[in-house]
């Protein structure tokens, strides 16, 4: 008899935010540049860089849901997660003349966007969510409301151990659970090896465990 | 054999252990348990929910992406009289020039016979006229010196009653900000 079989296993295979594309009608200079299909990221970043800034916005179009996403994962509010996604983009823009092609665009500015939000909450204690966050996914329709509000609770502890990890351990457990980014796209962010990642994730988990364990 | 290492723990969790390892795993009730215990927190975390912002959001963070993008874009050029247009120039010239008057006649506590500017009461040639060594007002001096009164005035510049106020009210934000500093830099230093 196999016991490995009574592991369950971490879902996959969900869609990813990855390959993110835009359904934004590009504009006539970008599509007169593009031949047979949509100007592929780095093709927007070289028009950009010969001055057509329409390119660039684009680039924002098509990432923009991504790196919303990225920034709400590490602030929980709207408003922070919008500022952070504009500076972001602002980053980028600044940067793109160093942007030399060796790694993908995505995992470029996904790097930017991780530091930028890195630096921004870095030193921040992690929010306290308040109940009244817990019960917006109360549904009164449901017979077991208070399991509900438990399952809500413990999800609530779950984010603020994972807000309260490293900035290297939070980084990797957002990029890849949230955004269900490879072992490898992560280590291209972070700059590290795919078995450092790895191990990051391991220990980020183990530390949310005990967080979660110490908490009353 | 020895227990999974934190990398092979993702890998099992994840369902990417090799075959070797699976074997360890399948008889080692202690790697069980932690794999097991591993992939539902990881389950939890990811199924942790992320409101969706209204559609009407994207657009408006593009929107402001592209204005933060495109004063980006504009010449970087010191603050200064340069980021001053030059139609606010002459008549922001002879405001501050009258502020500056009005504060040299004031009492001074020190130096109290050194206005920094007058302006010359001639009926003929009303010219302002700034110290020398002030870098800032030489500037203003230059553009608005050589005009004589009658010029100025031909030229639609001279100041009628509410021309400062309407000045200062089609100014912009950053202009306003440059004005105000001028001004409180010029109290300043004609105070002290």
């Amino acid at each position: 008899m196999s016991n490995a079989s009574a592991v369950r296993l971490w879902p996959l295979g969900r869609t990813s935010n990855w390959s993110l594309m835009t359904a934004t009608p590009l504009r006539p200079a970008i599509s007169a540049a593009e031949g047979s299909g949509p100007l592929t990221d780095a093709e927007l970043v070289a028009v950009t860089l010969e001055g057509d800034s329409g390119a660039f916005d684009v680039l924002v179009d098509r990432h923009r849901r991504a790196v919303y996403l990225l920034c709400y994962r590490f602030v929980h509010h709207h408003e922070d997660a919008s500022d952070l996604a504009q500076e972001v983009f602002v980053r980028a823009w600044r940067g793109l003349p160093r942007f030399k092609g060796e790694a993908a665009f995505t995992s470029w500015l996904y790097r930017i966007a991780v530091n930028t939000c890195l630096n921004k909450v870095g030193s921040r204690v992690a929010p306290h969510e308040p109940l009244e966050d817990a019960d917006r996914f109360e549904d009164p329709r449901v017979e077991r409301p208070g399991a509900d509000l438990a399952r809500a609770e413990r999800a609530a502890a779950v984010r603020r151990a994972i807000q309260a990890l490293p900035k290297k351990q939070r980084a990797t457990v957002v990029l890849r659970l949230y955004h269900e980014l490879s072992h490898q796209q992560i280590a291209d962010i972070l700059g590290s090896s795919v078995g450092a990642v790895k191990a990051n994730l391991f220990h980020a988990l183990a530390n949310v465990k005990r967080i979660l364990g110490s908490e009353p | 054999m020895t227990h999974l290492t934190p990398e092979e723990f993702v890998d099992a969790a994840e369902g990417l252990l090799s075959p070797g390892r699976l074997q360890h795993l399948e008889r080692c009730g202690t790697c069980r348990r932690e794999v097991s215990a591993l992939s539902a927190l990881m389950g939890e975390a990811a199924g942790s929910p992320c409101p969706e912002p209204s559609p009407l959001f994207w657009e408006h963070l593009s929107a402001r992406v592209r204005q933060a993008v495109r004063a980006e874009v504009e010449p970087t050029v010191p603050w200064g009289l340069s980021r001053l247009r030059w139609p606010a120039l002459v008549p922001l010239g002879v405001l501050a020039a009258l502020v500056v008057a009005s504060v040299a006649t004031m009492p001074h506590r020190s130096r109290p016979d050194a206005p920094l500017a007058s302006v010359s009461s001639g009926s003929a040639e009303r010219e302002l006229e700034f110290e020398a060594d002030d870098r800032d007002w030489s500037v203003l001096a230059d553009l608005v010196g050589p005009l004589d009164w009658e010029t100025a005035e031909a030229a639609g510049l001279a100041l009628t009653p509410g021309d400062a106020e309407l000045v200062v009210h089609e100014l912009s934000a950053e202009e306003r900000q440059e004005l105000s500093r001028l001004i409180t830099d010029e109290l300043t230093r004609a105070k002290s």
